[in-house]
């Protein structure tokens, strides 16, 4: 949950991400972003849920949950997302589940990593994602019209997705779809030393280290190492660990179990770092 | 001692993490056989027994790997004969050698009384030059250097030359 008033959460913008959200918002389009694990989807997310929930002339009416944010993982159904009746002393009540609320009382409605969940939970969606807006919820007969401040918003991850567990064409073109890629180093950098508070030339050390394991993709870890991971061993850093150990607990170890891979990374750590 | 195919595997991807591309490891006495800009081939020793610690000769290794990469990232093994005897009015002023079809390095060391010398002075320079745009681009290979570089004289050094040519005496 992201509250609308404070400071905005951090997002750099990468490209014009921020102006096709708004666009696509104002449409109540829903959208689709694609990228790897790491690169600061979550984070734009909860950043435009800040932005438009906290602008009065984006909404409607103020939203009690700007977002509702729902990692999805392989047992997830469509009940969980939908709702279900639980017991209340002696009898039975409804309760909302969380793309129900958000489609109820508006906000935004994040899955992240779709095609993680199971296949009955991107039917369930299709009704929300056309003209209609729509979720029919058969358990208690009701068809709920979505809030007009309601906004659905998916990721997923097509790195390390395999053709099972990959989005359908019939879910896909339902989608405005953003593009995330790992920032380039200069901006890797300048959000490492925001994120972590390390000073700026670690950070740019950091960003550095990353570029070049970003070079061993496909060696047991498809995706390289996530701006995420950097910022984690910036923040240790930050709290007085010394920046190869720091290095080791953040991004050797992480990255991958192959002791050769490892002893590669730390190498590459070794030499880029003064 | 240290081998080759010992470190092969974590040597080729810290390559590949500083170059992005995927290395081909070749025996230093392979040399003349295979020649292509287009690859990343990398000439090696097939052992290493500077060292008495492995971890060292591994050092060594990756040393000579960013040594070697640098060589061509900074343009010592793009060397154009024809260029320099552009610029350098020395070069222009001696004929060019017959052979043609050797290197442009290796016509460069002809243009000199000693030829030999020459390569040896080559390397003694080109190797500076590279190491210090190695360690200003990877700090913490200062290391890796100092190591190497302190530990064997320049003339074992130099037995390794950025192209095959007879031994400095």
């Amino acid at each position: 949950m992201v509250a609308s008033g404070g400071e905005a959460p951090y997002y750099l913008p990468l490209s014009d991400e921020i102006d096709v959200f708004l666009a696509a918002y104002s449409q109540r389009l829903p959208i689709l972003l694609k990228g790897p694990t790491g690169c600061g989807k979550t984070r734009f997310v909860e950043h435009m849920a800040w932005r438009i929930y906290g602008d009065d002339n984006l909404v409607r009416s103020p939203v009690k949950q700007p977002l509702t944010t729902v990692s999805c993982h392989e047992d997830l159904s469509a009940t969980d997302l939908m709702g279900r009746y639980l017991l209340h002393d002696d009898s039975t009540a409804w309760q909302d589940g969380p793309l129900t609320s958000a489609v109820r009382h508006g906000g935004i409605c994040y899955l992240d990593e779709i095609v993680e969940a199971r296949k009955d939970t991107t039917v369930l969606i299709h009704s929300l994602t056309d003209h209609r807006r729509i979720l029919p919820i058969d358990k208690t007969n009701e068809l709920l019209e979505a809030h007009p401040d309601f906004l659905l918003v998916i990721s997923y991850n097509p790195g390390y997705q395999s053709i099972l567990k990959d989005l359908k064409p019939s879910t896909r073109q339902r989608f405005v779809s953003l593009e995330f890629d790992y920032p380039t180093e200069e901006r890797e950098a300048e959000i490492i030393q925001v994120e972590s508070g390390v000073d700026e030339n670690s950070a740019k050390t950091l960003a550095k280290v990353g570029v070049h394991i970003r070079n061993l993709r496909e060696h047991g870890f498809e995706e390289g190492v996530s701006t995420r991971l950097l910022v984690y061993a910036g923040s240790l850093m930050r709290q007085g660990i010394a920046p190869r150990r720091a290095a080791n607990a953040a991004l050797v170890h992480a990255l991958s179990d192959d002791g050769e891979v490892q002893q590669a990374i730390a190498d590459i750590v070794d030499v880029v770092w003064p | 001692m240290t081998g080759l195919s010992e470190v092969e595997r974590p040597l080729a991807l810290f390559t590949q993490g500083l170059a992005n591309r995927i290395p081909i490891f070749h025996h230093e006495d392979q040399r003349h056989a295979i020649n292509s800009s287009n690859l990343c081939e990398l000439f090696l020793p097939q052992k290493f027994d500077y060292f008495d610690e492995p971890e060292a000769n591994q050092d060594a290794y990756r040393w000579l790997v960013m040594q070697q990469l640098a060589f061509r990232r900074y343009d010592t093994l793009s060397f154009s004969i024809e260029r320099a005897r552009q610029l350098i009015p020395y070069l222009a002023a001696q004929p060019l050698p017959a052979t043609h079809r050797s290197p442009d390095l290796d016509l460069f060391y002809q243009h000199f009384p000693k030829p030999e010398l020459a390569s040896y002075l080559f390397y003694i320079l080109e190797e500076y030059r590279v190491a210090n745009l190695v360690v200003a681009e990877f700090p913490g290979s200062q290391r890796l250097r100092q190591q190497y570089v302190c530990t064997k004289p320049i003339a074992v050094r130099a037995n390794r030359r950025i192209r095959d040519g007879v031994k400095p005496t």
